[in-house]
């Protein structure tokens, strides 16, 4: 058991860890590519477990809180870690760890990796404060931390593609940014504090509450990728390197969604959020954005591409269940941010996996690929099923949750909608498995680049295996872990 | 909760038996001799274990559950109803397995096909050791995806076309069951077998369970016009494979349906065991029934190969359990005979057509060809086989003496006792087309029988081989059961069919008034002899017109029509229904108008594709917006606009497969509507 005077400083120490590490990262990587990976990994690590140090302070119910208010006036920084904070920065970490893991061998013949790592770390240290941060304004320095550091990762290829997306990526990050920080300079001037400890500063819907509202909404949203600020997402997920789409799809995406929560449930409060009518438009974006980024995902060809719209589709997924307003809805939705985390990065963790052994990028192009390599394929054909909401998989168990919150919220449309968002999953992802498995045994690929006799380095294939094998372990048996948090989340923030 | 008894017991052990050979089957295929008997002794297993809980759930049910498995917890239960089914499914189980173990070199990856039958298997008996809704559905996804596989073993282009149908129709299926079980849970807070009706009556969410369930069930079972994965799989996938699926996997679908209908939406015991509203569906449910039966079969005469043939019987023969069972529900408490009908059928349909399936695959096994105009003949070099294909032919035409007949009088006497009881609905009609179907029954496999083993013998046929004995005995044992159901009928009756009844709230009037009907009276006899005098005419007929033949002008086909425009007009490309419009590839000498999947699923296919043609247009013109406002290019953009089209559009490079797909659920959603104005 640690001392609780120590306990409060671990989100610091998480947090900042990641930061600082670059400095001797940076000096290390002149010297030796080998130990610059593990250090990067040990990094990671020590930061995961940080956070698991947290679980017990959290598990009996309690709030690790620590505040710098000279720092930064007239906000202050200040950490603040809840059951909600914790299980997002919790999967954070975890998958960070394993893409860190699998980048070592992914990007080994890549150019520039001394850029990948740093940068890497720094999005760490980003994405792991605005899930322990205690503040707004705390939360938006790292969420522009790991907005910034990320455009590096998209635009890694640096070829005349990704420097394109990477401007648009640029660009409309920095929209989102402007508009966040619009809303919480409101927030202030209107309370005098941005902290999310008191909560619901808006009693009531007036003219400057609904500004606030939607700045907030298009500057997460746009990190999220809610239709219609979606337009990013599709073109900049593809061209960064595997282990940081996996990143940017599986993690990087819940910063939003971690952001809409705080501003709905502690900034507005549901009696002001609906009561304005913002729960029916968020609802209705929601169910635009499943059907759009579904609809879109089937016309893709690029393996990636269709990945990148299906992220869209399950944001919509998450965004639906903050606005149902119950307690079913939103553990759903909280296990979802876990559900989706997993699968979404072992799918780009997998085709990344094909695309560096084959160099194939297009749906077709990778027909009997499952005969090559057969546990890349296994664990994206889990993956998939998963997303479809196979049981005993875990996308079925948040497909449940979310589907019982919109009837529980009286909305049985939108459990029509997950069904039928679970079928056009199924039309876009069981296509790729199949010609992969059946119908010839790939003779169009040629042969593929075999690392110590395995169909890929041991590094990559590690984490894809861990992946799946949670993917199964949180849908058989969900109570033991995510489920708890999430249950446990969801009170929380129904609560306050 | 860590009693160690209390975590494997015997319905859990017959599904997990199978579900772990499987892995290991596929890991010894570098040892085909080991490799081949793991299924055998898998299967063996899981019959004795189901021959151990007969005198168990005569006392009750068996049951134990799982609470900390998957969120809401899994349970496992063994009743008299599942009992039924576990003795059927786990019987063909060990005869299959013998037959695909001899046979499955012949269809080249062996190891494949046998992993994926064991799941097959674990799926379709974890349905029926299912103590809740959750668990039946893990069970019957695994079955679905399972037999995927096996369906499109032969990995050609027709397989992998027709497994596709298969494959989304059977998600969809799921996915409705899953819908109808969140309804469910989402009202009563639980999802076991239980009455339900109490607190689903007169709610909103009473109508989308019942037909949600009936659907998603439906679907799987075969009934027309849900039918229409079963024509293109069973004609791409080996014999074996059919079997099962006959003789197991679409009764899934019934025993889910049963389930429904017994459980939730009953109340077991006092009174009535239905509501207004669910009798009325059982009117439905009746002429869905006899509407399936009658399709299926006047299709099945038309058609020119076995397996399709066979197929469209399949569907024709679960119309008449669907009917069985919508008489069970529109009499409600009086309905025994409706429910014990079905159920016999249940069983007889498995073994005689599982028996036509298996002799259809010896046949194949033997000569390596199943094109009927190259077979005929084969009385002289297999009379073995000529003789149980005419043992299982005549069960299934309802001959005295063969199991088909017993069930086709129980369910003739539940129609006519539906029709004497209310005096309503035109049940008079369904009574004729009944007799009707079951002359045409007659015609249509007295024809396939006809030209397989009399006529002339095309080339020289080989030496029967070792195997082809292997394969005998699973014949010979299907046809000895066959025989001995149909001479001796109330046994099967007695022993387990009346057993279950009670408990499930039917009046003891009319369980009694089920275990005194005498097969054998005058009376059945000579209606038995009514339909194949009618059979004889409809032969005769049929051997003038030869309606297997028929082919239609081409200005009938609905092919032609709607594709009329897209070859005769220059169309823009992202407006010719050609590039969007899926053809049928697969040799159908139906006539397109007759074709159901033509008729209904085609149109519907078209207008499918708006969903995706919108989200498309308004993703390019976003994406333009963005150029516009940030990049400065508007030029070259509206350029784009001007005359010269691009063409890259990507709707062209839609996955047709998955229009058929989105098609299907708006049909569905069509049939969900004429189901509520019904």
């Amino acid at each position: 058991m640690l001392d609780a005077e120590l306990v409060k400083y671990l989100p610091v120490a998480a947090v900042l860890l990641p930061l600082v590490a670059c400095i001797p990262l940076w000096a290390i990587e002149q010297r030796s590519a080998q130990i610059r990976d593990w250090f990067a990994i040990s990094i990671n690590a020590i930061s995961l477990g940080l956070i698991v140090a947290m679980y017990p302070t959290i598990a009996r119910g309690g709030t690790i809180f620590l505040e710098f208010p000279q720092l930064l006036p007239p906000f202050g920084i200040s950490f603040k870690v809840d059951v909600v904070g914790f299980s997002f920065a919790l999967i954070a970490a975890f998958v960070w760890l394993l893409c860190t893991i699998y980048s070592k061998s992914y990007m080994e013949y890549e150019p520039a990796c001394n850029r990948y790592y740093p940068f890497l770390l720094l999005c760490l240290s980003g994405c792991l404060g605005v899930f322990l941060t205690g503040d707004l304004f705390s939360l938006f320095l790292f969420f522009e931390l790991m907005s910034l550091a990320s455009y590096v990762l998209v635009v890694h290829n640096q070829t005349k593609e990704a420097l394109a997306v990477g401007y648009r990526y640029l660009m409309l990050t920095l929209v989102a940014s402007l508009s966040l920080l619009f809303a919480i300079i409101i927030t202030f001037e209107v309370t005098g504090s941005t902290s999310l400890v008191s909560g619901n500063y808006f009693p009531a819907a007036s003219g400057l509450a609904s500004i606030t509202f939607f700045a907030f909404l298009a500057g997460f949203g746009m990190k999220m990728g809610i239709v219609p600020f979606h337009i990013w997402l599709p073109e900049a997920h593809p061209v960064a390197p595997a282990g940081a789409s996996a990143l940017l799809s599986g993690i990087m995406l819940k910063t939003g969604a971690y952001g809409l929560l705080r501003v709905i449930y502690q900034v507005f409060g549901m009696e002001t959020v609906s009561g304005a009518g913002w729960q029916t438009m968020l609802l209705v974006m929601a169910g635009i954005t499943i059907l759009f980024g579904s609809a879109l995902a089937i016309a893709q060809r690029g393996l990636k591409k269709r990945l990148a719209y299906s992220s869209i589709a399950q944001m919509g997924y998450i965004l639906m269940g903050m606005a149902l307003f119950n307690e079913n809805g939103l553990t759903g939705d909280v296990y979802h941010v876990f559900t989706h985390a997993l699968i979404k990065s072992t799918l780009f963790l997998c085709a990344g996996a094909i695309i560096s052994a084959t160099g194939k990028h297009t749906v077709d192009e990778i027909k009997g690929i499952g005969y090559r390599m057969p546990v890349t394929m296994t664990c994206f054909t889990i993956a998939a099923l998963a997303m479809i909401g196979i049981p005993p998989l875990n996308g079925f168990v948040s497909k449940v949750f979310l589907s019982v919150g919109a009837l529980d919220a009286g909305q049985s449309a939108y459990a029509v909608i997950l069904v039928i968002s679970s079928l056009m999953n199924g039309i876009y992802y069981l296509p790729i498995v199949i010609s992969a498995f059946l119908g010839g045994e790939g003779e169009a690929i040629g042969p593929i680049k075999r690392r110590f006799g395995l169909e890929m380095a041991p590094s990559m294939m590690v984490p894809i295996v861990i992946l799946s094998v949670a993917i199964f372990a949180t849908g058989l048996m969900p109570e033991g872990f995510a489920l708890q948090l999430s249950k446990a989340a969801a009170q929380l923030l129904l609560s306050s | 909760m860590l009693n160690p008894s209390n975590w494997i017991s015997v319905p859990v052990a017959m599904t997990l038996i199978p579900l772990f050979s499987a892995p290991i089957v596929l890991a010894l295929h570098r040892k085909p001799g080991i490799g081949k008997a793991i299924p055998l002794v898998a299967t063996l297993s899981v019959a004795l274990l189901t021959l151990s809980l007969i005198p168990r759930v005569a006392e009750g049910p068996v049951e134990n559950a799982y609470s900390q498995f998957m969120a809401l917890g899994l349970s496992f239960r063994v009743d008299p109803l599942s009992l039924v089914f576990l003795l059927l499914f786990s019987f063909l189980a060990v005869l299959i397995s013998l037959f695909s173990v001899a046979y499955v070199d012949k269809e080249g990856s062996p190891h494949r096909f046998l992993t994926f039958m064991l799941l097959t298997f674990s799926g379709a008996l974890g349905v029926l050791v299912a103590g809740d809704f959750l668990t039946l559905l893990l069970f019957f996804e695994l079955m679905t995806l399972s037999s995927y596989v096996l369906v499109v073993h032969r990995e050609d282009r027709d397989a992998l076309r027709a497994g596709t149908t298969y494959l989304y129709l059977g998600i969809i299926a799921g996915l409705l069951v899953l819908l109808a079980i969140i309804l469910l849970y989402a009202k009563t807070g639980g999802l076991e077998f239980t009455s339900a009706l109490a607190s689903l009556e007169g709610s909103g969410y009473f109508l989308p369970i019942l037909a949600l369930f009936t659907v998603g069930f439906g679907l799987k079972a075969g009934i027309a016009p849900l039918h229409v994965w079963m024509p293109g799989a069973y004609s791409v996938s080996p014999a074996p494979v059919n079997a099962i699926s006959s003789g197991l996997m679409i009764k899934t679908g019934v025993y889910g349906m049963i389930r429904v209908y017994t459980s939730v939406l009953s109340y077991p015991g006092d009174g009535g065991i239905y509501t207004d509203s669910i009798l009325r569906s059982g009117m439905l449910l009746i002429w869905i029934g006899v509407g399936t039966m009658l399709f299926g079969a006047i299709v099945a005469l038309l058609q020119d190969t076995i397996m399709r043939t066979l197929a469209y019987s399949s569907v024709s023969q679960i119309g008449y359990i669907v009917m069985g069972l919508g008489v069970a529900v529109y009499l409600g408490s009086e309905g025994a005979m409706g429910l014990t009908g079905s159920l016999y059928h249940v069983i007889n349909h498995s073994f005689f057509k599982a028996t036509l399936f298996l002799t259809v695959g010896a046949i194949y096994f033997a000569t390596g060809d199943l094109r009927l105009d190259r077979l005929g003949g084969l009385r002289k070099s297999h009379p073995m086989l000529m003789l149980i294909f005419l043992v299982a032919a005549l069960g299934i035409g309802g001959m005295p003496g063969l199991n088909g007949y017993a069930s086709k009088t129980i369910l003739h006497h539940a129609i006519v006792e539906a029709y004497g009881h209310h005096q309503a609905g035109y049940l008079w009609l369904a009574e004729w087309l009944f007799t009707l179907t079951s002359a045409i029954t007659v015609c249509y496999i007295g024809n396939l029988f006809a030209r397989i083993f009399l006529g002339q013998q095309w080339g020289n046929r080989g030496k029967v081989s070792g195997n082809m004995r292997i394969l005998g005995i699973p014949l010979g044992i299907l046809a000895i059961v066959t025989l001995i159901i149909g001479v001796r009928p109330h046994m099967l009756l007695e022993r387990l069919l009346l057993p279950l009844l009670s408990p499930l709230g039917y009046t003891a009037y009319a369980i009694d008034y089920v275990a005194h009907v005498n097969v054998w009276s005058v009376s059945d006899l000579l209606s038995a002899g009514k339909v194949f005098a009618l059979a004889g005419i409809i032969y005769f007929i049929n051997s003038r017109v030869h309606l297997e033949k028929l082919a239609f002008p081409s200005w009938l086909c609905i092919d032609s029509m709607t594709h009329w425009p897209a070859v005769h007009i220059d169309m823009p490309p992202w407006f010719c229904l050609d590039t969007i419009t899926p053809r049928p590839t697969e040799e159908s000498n139906l006539p397109s108008w007759l074709n159901v999947e033509t008729l209904l699923y085609r149109p519907i296919v078209t207008l499918a594709t708006i969903p995706i043609l919108i989200p498309t247009a308004l993703e390019r013109v976003m994406s333009d917006l963005y150029h516009v406002i940030m990049g400065g290019k508007s030029v070259s953009i509206l350029k784009k606009y001007l005359p010269e089209r691009s063409s890259e559009w990507d709707l062209q490079n839609v996955n047709l497969d998955a229009l058929i797909v989105i098609g299907t659920i708006t049909g569905l959603l069509l049939f969900l509507i004429v189901y509520f104005i019904l």
